[in-house]
């Protein structure tokens, strides 16, 4: 009854339909509380859940790549801060025309070009207008004030040894993402993790307030490589110059410590100018040292030789007869530069006799001389971190090769290799029979080395080496105060009829010093045409004038009993 | 029982601050009704806070300056006092014998707007006054009510027995209605007809009468909707908004996602996202959303307080003015209630998705000089009333 008093009192005394008119309007009021408590409590979440669908935007920070330097931390491969400037070509479609052309100028872009582009896409509301711009065309085209550009932070990948790593460390693509070389190696270990920042936008994107921090940029691993700059730019500038007096397709070196198969050199010579794509072509783009297999030719009669000791059925002074300086081996001729006579085995590598040679195969027998092209890593895979390495290819053991088969491979035919297979192969013989993954990081700890020889071969066939350089067809290395041992190779290359006769590869290794080698040097030229051709006259003095540098830098002393 | 006492609980809310307040010796002093001006006046200062707040983003967009539009309203707030303050020592007698001339003015104006009307977003609604632009059918919406009032209280003693009597009301209801939906204004045609046929019901228009306007208003309305083609987007866009977030429904989503951020409690003055261009009109009809999304619930449902508070005073008043037998005053005090209280249910139901979009202004909170001052002339026109009712000065009109 009180309630009705209440009642009574605020309404009660009003007119009937005012009343009834108060009665429809409560229900309504309640309707709309209803409706308020539904909306602001109830279906909150989905509400909310929509605006920030609208209004939540994130923002990626992007983190710069890795750096890659050299073994003593010099750069190779950096990335510098740049912006790029990206539209939303629907707000620039109400910029006035002579803004659009003050930006087409800044931007070095055809106006007409960047009219049709507004006119055509609209609708687009993110669109790249030149990437990678330079801080002075920013701060240009700010002062124009246009609304609807943006800049965004990136990085721009910059390599400032330029044309003679560039083979070796590859190239990123716009968006820092490793495409060829090193940086597609070790892209996951170079890449960043990009951050995010969290910031609210009003309607037209404007930031509202200061953006949140999500997760901060996390900056890409740097990556040292086993190579030394200062031999390397020796080795290219030796190389351009080499390249200079001849023709030929292209100059290899490399470069490596044998005793734990660090490459301390790796040029190509032509290369290109990373910093510049407008020189890049995929022939000078491939770093040939690891890509690219060739038939070595008299090189591997090192191997030839070591076979030979393994044998037991030779000695270095073993007399083989290789009158009358040719001999006929299934129809085919085989034939020496230089008439040799009746000689010790170990003239067979001083004088480079492909008779000598030939005997030593016969004997030997293919067995024993392709298990030892597989021992030393011919035909398979040189532990080498890079991409597109080729693996060259050896004979198989069985069925048994043709004559002319074996005594090819006694001198370097009949099987391909890759100058990084062959260094590799040889620092064997320089460092006493091991056998180390060839590598392009710095090794921080010893690696242990698979023996693939006996010392006493190793140490053997290297004594002999050494008198290649000293009295044989690799005097032109020879470089005063030091003990080398080296061999040249001279080898026909194959063209689309086969043996091309006026084409050549024309190589020379060197080990240095000669009794306890810490360096060893593989150079080549591929597709010699004209002129000497000659292994030793070609490569020779090039190894001599890159080592002259290399010991000087390296502090390796001369002999001091020569 | 039980459904009633949910009635009882909410008018004892009204009832309590009433009394409270009433029987303080403010009143006992002076013939005012301090408690009602206090509800007006913080009515006006809180939609003058919340157009500030919410035109702020809007204004730097379009003039670079953040409170233009501010500033503009705080103009016609000052300009809407001093009209509040001019109806409350106007006596009833003079609007009275006016009547006529009110109507003849009223209908001349809505004319006028037709015919060299300046035209925003479609509608000539706006007639050009040099620095302020006026907008008629706000004041016509309380012109019609007053000539009204004073016909039925002419007619009170032939009102139930000729039946003629009724059909003046409605020639010119259906004559004004045809000038608003040619500006077009659909929100004050619909604010002045319910107010009308709600004025009609109250003074005691017969059942079957009253069925049939309703009926046919309600056949009306739908035809007009199927007539023009944006009323119908509108309409199915209110259905399901959600249907099409970004196109037909754009701004019902946009005003819900705003309702829906103020949570119980609001995000705080100033703090709202959806006044950020994401809400069109969020500054005029749509303002009630931005308070919601700035004040919450709580808040909302305070200011949802004050203003039934006037609805209410304004019904207390012209019921006690009937039982003085004052039938103009309380046709006037009913016509300022429905007035306001139509605006309210239709603006909230508007931003609450109850009701199709259409443009209606909150009474004195959005942005907007007429509404604010024929706002003001209703409150004066209400305050007088209350004074006369306190006084003996009603009896004049007799």
């Amino acid at each position: 009854m009180k309630l009705s008093c209440i009642l009574n009192f605020c309404v009660t005394t009003w007119p009937h339909r005012l009343r009834l008119l108060w009665y429809m309007i409560s229900l309504i009021v309640l309707l709309i509380i209803g409706r308020l408590i539904f909306l602001q409590g109830i279906n909150r979440y989905f509400l909310q859940h929509e605006s920030e669908q609208r209004v939540i935007r994130y923002e990626t920070i992007f983190a710069s790549r890795g750096m890659i330097t050299d073994r003593h931390g010099q750069a190779l491969a950096v990335s510098t801060p740049v912006h790029s400037v990206w539209s939303n070509l629907t707000k620039l479609y109400d910029t006035p025309v002579d803004q659009i052309e003050q930006l087409a100028h800044i931007l070095k872009i055809p106006c007409s070009m960047l009219l049709t582009l507004i006119q055509k896409k609209k609708q687009a509301t993110f669109y790249y207008l030149k990437r990678h711009i330079t801080p002075d065309m920013m701060q240009e085209i700010e002062k124009l004030n246009i609304s609807g550009l943006y800049f965004q932070r990136e990085y721009k990948r910059y390599y400032p040894s330029g044309a003679m790593m560039s083979p070796v460390l590859g190239l990123t693509n716009i968006d820092d993402h490793g495409q060829s070389g090193l940086e597609w190696q070790y892209h996951d270990q170079l890449l960043g993790i990009n951050g995010q920042n969290r910031f609210l936008k009003d309607l037209h994107g404007h930031s509202i307030e200061e953006p949140e921090m999500i997760h901060s940029a996390i900056p890409g691993h740097p990556l040292t490589l086993s190579i030394d700059l200062r031999l390397q730019y020796f080795s290219y500038r030796a190389l351009a110059e080499a390249m200079h007096k001849i023709q030929a397709d292209s100059a290899l070196l490399i470069m490596m410590n044998p005793n734990n198969g660090e490459i301390l050199a790796m040029a190509n010579y032509p290369s290109f100018n990373p910093n510049n794509r407008l020189d890049y072509s995929p022939v000078t783009a491939r770093n040939r040292i690891i890509t690219d297999q060739f038939e070595p030719g008299s090189i591997m009669k090192l191997v030839t030789l070591s076979a030979a000791l393994l044998s037991k059925q030779f000695t270095l002074d073993t007399l083989i007869d290789t009158r009358p300086g040719f001999m006929m081996v299934d129809g085919h001729l085989v034939k020496d530069v230089s008439k040799n006579g009746i000689i010790p085995m170990q003239d067979v590598l001083i004088k480079s006799s492909n008779v000598g040679a030939t005997k030593i195969a016969f004997k030997v027998g293919q067995n024993v001389l392709i298990d030892l092209f597989n021992r030393l890593g011919f035909g398979g895979p040189t532990g080498i971190d890079f991409p597109g390495e080729a693996w060259g290819h050896v004979p198989y053991m069985y069925p048994a090769l043709k004559n002319i088969e074996l005594s090819n491979l006694a001198y370097g035919y009949h099987m391909s290799a890759t100058p990084l297979q062959l260094i590799r192969a040889f620092s064997a013989i320089a460092n006493g029979g091991f056998l180390y993954p060839a590598t392009l990081i710095k090794c921080n700890k010893i690696i242990q080395g698979e023996r693939v020889l006996p010392k006493w071969i190793a140490d053997s066939v290297r004594q002999v080496a050494e008198k290649v350089v000293s009295k044989g067809t690799g005097r032109r290395a020879q470089i005063p105060g030091y003990r080398i041992a080296g061999k040249t190779g001279t080898a026909h290359q194959i063209s689309e009829k086969g043996y091309d006769k006026k084409k050549y590869f024309s190589s020379f290794i060197g080990m240095l010093p000669a009794d306890n080698p810490q360096l060893i040097t593989l150079i080549c030229f591929t597709g010699v045409r004209k002129g000497t051709y000659y292994g030793g006259a070609l490569a020779g003095p090039v190894f001599a004038e890159v080592m002259s540098q290399t010991v000087r830098i390296l502090g390796i002393p001369p002999c001091s009993d020569l | 029982m039980r459904f009633q006492s949910f009635f009882i609980i909410l008018l004892r809310f009204f009832q309590k601050d009433n009394t409270c307040i009433h029987s303080q010796a403010i009143s006992v002093n002076t013939p005012y009704d301090i408690p009602l001006l206090c509800n007006i006046l913080s009515l006006l200062s809180l939609g003058l806070l919340m157009v500030f707040s919410a035109s702020t983003h809007l204004s730097e967009l379009q003039y670079g300056v953040s409170f233009y539009y501010g500033l503009k309203q705080t103009v016609s707030v000052f300009l809407g006092l001093i009209l509040l303050c001019i109806f409350i020592i106007l006596p009833l007698k003079y609007i009275m014998k006016w009547h006529l001339y009110i109507l003849i003015g009223t209908l001349l104006s809505l004319i006028c707007v037709l015919l060299i009307g300046h035209k925003v977003n479609g509608s000539s609604r706006w007639l050009s006054l040099g620095v302020f632009n006026i907008q008629p059918s706000e004041f016509a919406k309380l012109g019609v009510m007053i000539y009204l009032s004073a016909y039925l209280h002419k007619k009170k003693e032939t009102l139930n027995t000729e039946k003629a009597s009724f059909l003046i009301p409605f020639l010119l209801l259906i004559a004004c209605t045809i000038l608003l939906l040619l500006e077009p204004d659909f929100g004050s045609t619909i604010v002045m007809t319910g107010s009308v046929i709600g004025l009609l019901f109250l003074v005691g228009m017969p059942w079957k009468y009253f069925i049939w306007i309703i009926s046919s208003t309600v056949i009306g309305g739908i035809l007009m909707v199927l007539r023009e083609p944006y009323r119908m987007t509108r309409f199915i866009a209110y259905l399901d908004p959600w249907n099409n977030p970004f196109d037909s429904g754009y701004q019902l989503t946009q005003a819900l996602i705003a309702i829906g951020r103020g949570s119980w409690l609001g995000e705080g003055l100033g703090q709202s996202i959806q006044k950020l261009s994401y809400l069109p009109e969020a500054h005029t009809d749509f303002i009630f959303s931005i308070l919601a999304e700035e004040f919450g619930l709580l808040g909302i449902l305070l200011i949802l307080f004050l203003l039934l508070r006037l609805v209410y005073c304004a019904f207390k008043i012209g019921a006690q003015c009937s039982v003085k037998k004052s039938h103009f005053a309380a046709c006037l005090a009913y016509s300022i209630a429905l007035l306001w209280l139509i605006s309210i249910f239709m603006n909230i139901g508007v931003n609450l998705g109850l009701l199709p979009t259409k443009g209606l202004a909150l009474p004195f909170f959005s942005y907007g000089g007429s509404h604010i001052l024929a706002s003001c002339c209703m409150s004066g026109l209400l305050l007088r009333i209350q004074y006369e009712l306190k006084t003996t000065h009603l009896t004049d009109i007799h």
